[in-house]
């Protein structure tokens, strides 16, 4: 529709016209714009013709709304026309201030976007996410294409359910269908069906809100991704074709096991794996999984039944577990599962000795390879080339002697001594002659050349294994990290020092707090009138604490004798200062200290996370080349031994 | 997790993101012909790339890239995800060794789901992206004929995208769906298609196809 970008005249149902705004969204089915003046709402125009049983659809849906199903969804409140009549749209609440749950789940992102959010905020979200389910089943509904797309959350763990024009609804005894579905939220017995004109019930809902809660409670982790131990691929649907849960109770028999790194399924108390265990079993279909107020009802439960970990302050865990359970992820994986910058002092969630695990375990790609290959060298045949230079080589000396034999043998007939002394040098000249003018024909400048440009090749090749294929690049880069190992170790000791500085500061910031608790407006100073007071005031001269001679010598007027005086009386005021070590110090001071230390922390923490990731590339790239490179290297050094063997035997 | 289990390598990188991943290889040719012009072109491409996808935190968290150049052949980033991705700077030099660069690449890939089924995450089919002016100079038949078995068991998409002065007649028979010509030098159009394709995949099912958009970088 070309009127998509800027809609022609849109109509609530009461006939008045909408201004439509800024677009806000663009999804499958339309576009989503605010309405200028109304700002608690939006309106969501689709891109195709609306049909009549979508638009009775929507009018259904704003007829049964209530204050429950306005607070937990993103309800449709009313269908949106052209001026022919025709519906084009629905108008719906603005959700604000929530963003994606994917953004909650993962502890990447939810560092980032959900910076408070420890796991009981989890554990609350989920329980607010069944209040939204049951709300909605409760109203004859079905949510039908759960996915992760469809679930907001707020930074009060609040939840707010989008899309819900896509719901399954019953109205005055008329049901209207969803026609998709995606298949990691879908329960076994849909999977690999149509979902056009397929009737949905709060059962299948029910499999959809178990894997979120799943997704949320596990850090992001799928309960049907597993390591498949068979044979082939295991794709997520499959795994749920074929019920195969990979942290349940079955999941060797299903061959399948929890990804590393992962928390088991008895981290949750025994209730609430229980639900897991209905809501994922091979008989669900028929036995019913949990509801969402079953749901509801146990994680309400679980939240209350949480403690702190004694290690780490953003930590939850159920009572009773051998260890912390994030403690033990965080120290196999070293990620950093829950943002602790929540308040300044907060426990470390960056453990560097976990995370240093991590780099010593990257096997180093090691020395370079050798390209040389001594074996080779001693076997090298001659080529084709030099053989056939030496062969023709062989036959100079025949063939001189030959010609030099004919006048040579002219010598022995029965000659004067001068002729036989002439065929005898004769022959020696033609001897000579013969053997340049055959040297000369076969050259070997051919060889020299090539020997020269194969041992050019070979020496920039070479040149290019060793920058590429060397450990050099890596071990500088692991080198790197060992010296910010140094200085994050030196950190502590650096805190140290700066709270010992500030404990020998604690005296000068009493004495000057006891000063400033005297203000030279009280002050009883022969001489010192209202009209000086406030003259002292303007020049920032206010409390005992700011009494000294140099500032007192700027202030215009003041005679010798007034501040002299003014210094005494700072002094007797002075003297009745008692400074008081048990006194707890300015805690804006360490404060300040911890922020500093946490800064830098923080810096260090994002460097070694990305030493880590470079090490990790560098050692890649270079066992890449190691592989890439090999045969061209080998080649040209089979070359340049070739090229230098020939012209060895060639000018010997 | 009991206290024996080993946590295998990059183990990390998966228990902080355990979205299910889409990789894609860039294979690109930077042979001495693609000198000037053509090569910032494409690097203007690639910065174009990052910047698109960063726009899509789904996208952010699913989509991994990888970068081989050919001419000569070198691996320039394994597979990661864009936010760690830095828009290299690509100069042109040597010849084209474009089997070598193939068969190079589809080995990371092997690579690549290995570490995705130890660690148990999901992926989808991983996407081949040649990029090329010229013609193999080493031997590609070998390539050839890893390309097609890996497109008949479905272990990946390749697509070869030809650009001014490519041997389409040896693309095409490498690559098992048609090679596209990139018109003129609209590298950025191409990458800013490639993003938005991949953030269309990022959030559709893995397993099912997707229709992507026209690509309106290609000649007709």
């Amino acid at each position: 529709m070309s009127g998509l970008q800027q809609p022609v005249e849109v109509l609530d149902s009461r006939g008045q016209p909408l201004r439509l705004g800024r677009k806000i969204g663009q999804g499958g089915e339309g576009t989503v714009f605010e309405i200028v003046g109304a700002p608690e709402t939006v309106a969501k125009i689709y891109s195709q013709p609306m049909l009549p049983q979508r638009a009775e659809k929507i009018r259904a849906m704003a007829a049964m709304r209530t204050p429950e199903i306005e607070k937990l969804t993103a309800w449709p409140t009313e269908l949106l026309l052209l001026r022919s009549g025709a519906p084009v749209g629905l108008k719906m609440p603005t959700v604000v201030g929530h963003k994606d749950i994917h953004q909650l789940y993962s502890p990447k992102s939810r560092r980032s976007e959900f910076p408070g959010a420890d796991w009981r905020f989890l554990v609350r979200a989920a329980a607010n996410l069944c209040r939204a389910f049951a709300t909605v089943h409760e109203a004859s509904g079905v949510i039908a294409d759960v996915n992760h797309g469809g679930v907001l959350v707020a930074q009060d763990a609040r939840v707010r359910l989008i899309d819900c024009d896509s719901f399954q609804i019953t109205a005055s005894g008329k049901r209207y269908l969803c026609d998709v579905g995606v298949p990691i939220f879908t329960p076994p017995e849909l999977q690999g069906l149509v979902f056009t004109g397929l009737v949905r019930t709060p059962n299948h809902d029910n499999f959809g809100l178990a894997v979120l809660i799943f997704l949320m409670l596990f850090m992001g982790r799928h309960p049907f991704a597993g390591r498949y131990l068979g044979t082939g691929e295991m794709p997520v649907e499959r795994a749920i074709r074929e019920h195969r849960f990979a942290y349940g109770v079955n999941h060797a028999a299903a061959q399948m096991q929890p990804p590393p790194g992962t928390a088991p399924l008895n981290i949750l108390s025994a209730p609430v794996v229980r639900l897991f265990e209905r809501a994922f079993a091979r008989d669900a279909a028929r036995a019913g999984r949990p509801t969402a107020r079953e749901w509801m009802a146990a994680l309400d439960v679980l939240e209350g039944e949480l403690v702190q970990c004694t290690a780490s302050s953003s930590h939850w865990h159920i009572a009773g577990l051998q260890d912390c359970p994030w403690c033990r992820m965080e120290g196999a994986t070293g990620v950093g599962l829950f943002s602790a910058t929540a308040s300044v002092g907060a426990t470390r969630y960056f453990d560097l000795d976990a995370f240093w695990k991590q780099i010593t375990t990257l096997e180093p790609p090691g020395p370079l390879p050798s390209l040389v290959n001594p074996v080779a060298e001693n076997r090298i045949p001659l080529s084709p080339y030099a053989r056939q230079f030496r062969r023709r080589r062989r036959f100079h000396l025949p063939i001189a002697l030959f010609v030099a034999a004919l006048p040579m043998a002219a010598a022995f007939v029965d000659l004067p001594v001068l002729a036989r002394l002439f065929f005898i040098v004769t022959g020696i000249i033609l001897f000579v002659l013969v053997k340049l003018v055959l040297k000369a024909q076969l050259s070997t400048i051919g060889f020299i050349e090539r020997e020269r440009a194969y041992r050019e090749q070979w020496e920039g090749v070479l040149a290019e294994w060793k920058a590429k294929a060397g450990p050099g690049a890596f071990d500088a880069r692991r080198a790197e990290l060992e010296r910010l190992r140094g200085a994050w170790r030196e950190l502590d000791e650096i805190r140290s020092r700066r709270m010992a500085e500030t404990a020998a500061g604690k005296e000068i910031r009493q004495r000057r707090r006891f000063l400033e608790g005297f203000e030279v407006a009280d002050a009883e100073v022969p001489g010192l009138t209202p009209s000086r007071k406030s003259l002292l005031e303007s020049f920032g001269i206010e409390t005992a604490a700011d009494i000294d001679e140099k500032a007192l010598y700027t202030v215009p007027d003041f005679g010798v004798k007034l501040i002299d005086d003014l210094i005494a009386w700072r002094a007797a005021i002075e003297r009745r200062f008692r400074f008081d070590a048990s006194q707890p110090d300015d805690i804006q001071e360490i404060d300040l200290i911890e922020r500093e230390m946490l800064v830098h922390r923080a810096r260090l923490e994002a460097e070694f996370r990305r030493g880590l990731q470079d090490l990790q590339q560098l050692r890649n790239q270079i066992l890449f080349a190691r592989t890439s490179l090999h045969g061209k290297g080998q080649d040209a050094y089979i070359d340049n031994l070739q090229a230098a063997a020939d012209l060895k035997a060639v000018t010997k | 997790m009991s206290d024996l289990e080993q946590i295998p390598f990059g183990a990390s990188e998966f228990a902080e993101n355990p979205e299910p991943r889409c990789p894609c290889l860039l294979l690109l040719d930077t042979s001495q012909s693609m000198a000037g012009v053509p090569i910032e072109e494409l690097n203007q491409g690639l910065a174009t790339f990052k910047q698109e996808l960063a726009a899509d935190t789904l996208a952010m968290k699913r989509v991994e890239l990888a970068i081989v150049t050919f001419g000569p052949v070198q691996m320039l980033s394994d597979f990661q995800t864009p936010d760690r991705f830095m828009p290299p700077n690509l100069t042109s030099s040597g010849d084209t060794p474009m089997g070598a660069a193939i068969s190079g690449g589809l080995e990371m890939i092997r690579q690549r789901k290995a570490t995705y089924k130890a660690n148990g995450v999901p992926y989808y089919r991983p996407w081949v992206f040649l990029i090329t002016d010229g013609a193999p100079t080493d031997s590609w038949e070998a390539a050839a004929a890893e390309v097609r078995a890996g497109e008949e068991q479905r272990g990946f998409s390749f697509l070869a995208v030809a650009v001014e002065g490519a041997n389409v007649d040896i693309l095409s028979r490498i690559s098992v769906r048609p090679p596209l010509k990139l018109s003129g030098l609209r590298f950025r159009d191409l990458f800013a298609w490639l993003s938005s394709s991949l953030s269309h995949v990022s959030r559709s099912q893995i397993g099912q196809g997707v229709r992507l958009a026209p690509p309106g970088w290609a000649e007709v």
